[in-house]
């Protein structure tokens, strides 16, 4: 075994496969580009829900965040983060919602109508935002903020409904 | 005593290394997405690993050679180059994705945005390579990585359905809501975060940093065998608690603060802080052997002189490469890319790149000029070339699965 170690390190550095290399990081980033290209299956409907789904789960989870807050479960910190986290969540289903390609106007109605309540339920999450910057401040507040965000989750829900996708 | 003691830290740090970011994120997904329906990509993963990073153990101790030695040897400079580039990529893809690990888990301890603590880990984590001998940075952060036993209790603490648990476990099936090309994309991705390929040229190169015999061969059987089941118990606890609080919901895992939410809804603060306490150390722990593993496999391919068992000023190029490898990281970071769409590429480009360390490392393992009598026995070589199918089907279809589902979404 020492032997031919000996004689494998003692042997010329032979020329390296550059174009393998080359090769190699091509690859990498065309499947990473490539990963940017996915078919839109269902449709513009389907894109669209898939938009709300995302900003559901957003809201969904500043909601139990916020309630494990209030009963004491969770860290002030950790309830922060999540709803900065969330937010950017529901400004980035937003920004999917408004680059949906829409085939006829009866969509287009349907896109807008999706982009204004996934705004609306970012601005819901600001002012989730907004009660925890000043946290004690304000009889009901909890209350009031839990009730827009189920008011926001009611109507993401029936909005998810009504959209049908295509084959 | 002591060498019980020895055999118990092996086993405790086996155990609380076995989870990184890519478990944290990805089981939390699967779970929130498909319960445990994929937790025999879990079960398949850790056998996986569990063999192949024992016979790079061996491989190691027997030949006196760390992996990238080998892969210089066997392949020859062309092949071998090629090899490593696809290794050192995927080496620094974890590696960022760990340093943006540390960050979040720090950031939900602190609400301080990830931004300003990535430069801080990066510092962290470049100080503790240069001062910091091996044998501490190797134990610490994996004990202080078994705080997330936190998950495991929490399941319990949720009192969930344990025959609705066990169903989604052992009758695996693909939920109604989801394609079954996603299903696949997780079960890759799963694959690859259970056998990411750091993890294989860090414990070969550990092997050289202790300078193993072959008496330390039974005991790394020891710690494998035992360890990472354990270890991805812990992985599952992470879906587990996932699909009983999340999924219901309908919370689909997207950032690191939701992998906590069933924790705190559990256990409250306490287990809270436990549980970010684990996260920050096993992802700083992962962040430690990661960006070891890119001075590894650059030096040891080079034939540089390297290793923590030398002093910084005798291995400065291993050091250097470590050091530019954290540069590059942090400044991925820093441009604003979110550290867990890093880790969810990191996972599935692991799975694809993994064939390129698993295939010599098998060949090593079977030839007797470099082995001697401890080639593989043929129950293991058995076990191992199934692996190598499934290590083979993983890395072809990743890159594809990928596509088709839009990563996952």
């Amino acid at each position: 075994v020492d032997e031919r170690r000996d004689v494998e390190l003692t042997r010329p550095r032979a020329r390296l496969g550059l174009r393998g290399v080359f090769v190699a990081i091509v690859s990498c980033v065309l499947a990473l580009a490539l990963t940017g290209c996915v078919p839109a299956e269902g449709g513009p409907p389907k894109q669209l829900q898939r938009a709300i789904e995302q900003a559901s789960s957003s809201e969904m989870t500043v909601r139990l965040s916020l309630q494990q807050l209030q009963d004491g479960k969770t860290l002030p910190t950790t309830a922060s983060t999540t709803v900065e986290q969330m937010l950017t969540q529901v400004q980035s289903a937003q920004k999917d919602a408004e680059g949906v390609s829409i085939d006829t106007s009866k969509q287009s109605r349907a896109r807008d109508k999706v982009v204004d309540t996934i705004a609306a339920t970012a601005r819901a999450l600001l002012a989730v935002q907004h009660y925890l910057d000043n946290a004690g401040s304000g009889e009901g507040a909890f209350d009031t903020v839990m009730h827009r965000l189920a008011a926001n989750r009611a109507e993401l829900k029936s909005l998810h409904a009504s959209l049908r996708p295509t084959r | 005593m002591k060498a019980l003691l020895g055999v118990l830290l092996g086993l405790l740090t086996a155990i609380g290394g076995f989870v990184d970011i890519g478990d944290l994120v990805v089981e939390a997904e699967v779970g929130s997405r498909f319960g445990l329906s994929l937790a025999w990509v879990v079960i398949v993963g850790m056998i996986g690993v569990g063999i192949f990073v024992q016979m790079s153990g061996r491989v190691a101790a027997v030949s006196k050679r760390a992996t990238f030695e080998i892969i210089r040897e066997r392949l020859g400079p062309r092949l071998g180059a090629a090899n490593l580039s696809g290794s050192f990529l995927i080496n620094l893809l974890t590696l960022t994705a760990e340093v943006g690990g540390v960050a979040l888990s720090l950031q939900l301890a602190s609400s301080i945005t990830p931004l300003l603590w990535i430069p801080v880990a990066g510092f962290a984590i470049w100080l503790v390579l240069w001062r910091v001998k091996f044998s501490i940075l190797e134990n610490v952060t994996p004990l202080f990585g078994l705080a997330l036993v936190g998950f495991g209790i929490a399941v319990f603490l949720l009192s969930p359905n344990w025959g609705e648990l066990f169903q989604s476990a052992f009758q695996p099936s693909v939920p109604k809501s989801e394609h079954p090309a996603t299903y696949w994309y997780f079960a890759v991705s799963l694959f690859g975060s259970a056998m990411t390929p750091y993890q294989v040229t860090f414990y070969s190169s550990s092997a050289r940093e202790e300078k193993w015999g072959l008496k330390n061969i039974s005991k790394s059987r020891l710690n494998v065998i035992v360890g990472y089941p354990i270890g991805a118990l812990f992985s599952l606890s992470i879906a587990a608690c996932a699909m009983i609080v999340l999924l219901p919901n309908g919370i689909e895992v997207s950032s690191l603060t939701q992998t906590v939410l069933p924790v705190a809804e559990a256990g409250g603060k306490l287990l809270l802080a436990v549980v970010i306490l684990g996260m920050v150390a096993t992802t700083f722990g992962a962040a430690l052997e990661s960006t070891l593993s890119t001075g590894y496999t650059v030096a040891q391919f080079f034939g540089w002189s390297w290793g923590k068992f030398r002093k910084p000023k005798d291995a400065a190029r291993f050091h250097l490469t470590m050091i530019i490898c954290l540069i590059i990281g942090i400044g991925v970071l820093m441009m604003g890319i979110d550290p867990v769409q890093v880790t969810e590429a990191a996972v599935v480009f692991s799975a694809v790149a993994l064939p390129l360390t698993y295939l010599p490392i098998l060949i090593v393992a079977n030839d007797p000029s470099y082995m001697g009598k401890h080639v593989n026995g043929k129950v293991l070589n058995g076990f191992a070339m199934v692996y190598l199918v499934l290590v083979l089907a993983a890395a072809i279809a990743g890159i594809p699965l990928m596509i088709i589902t839009g990563a996952g979404a």
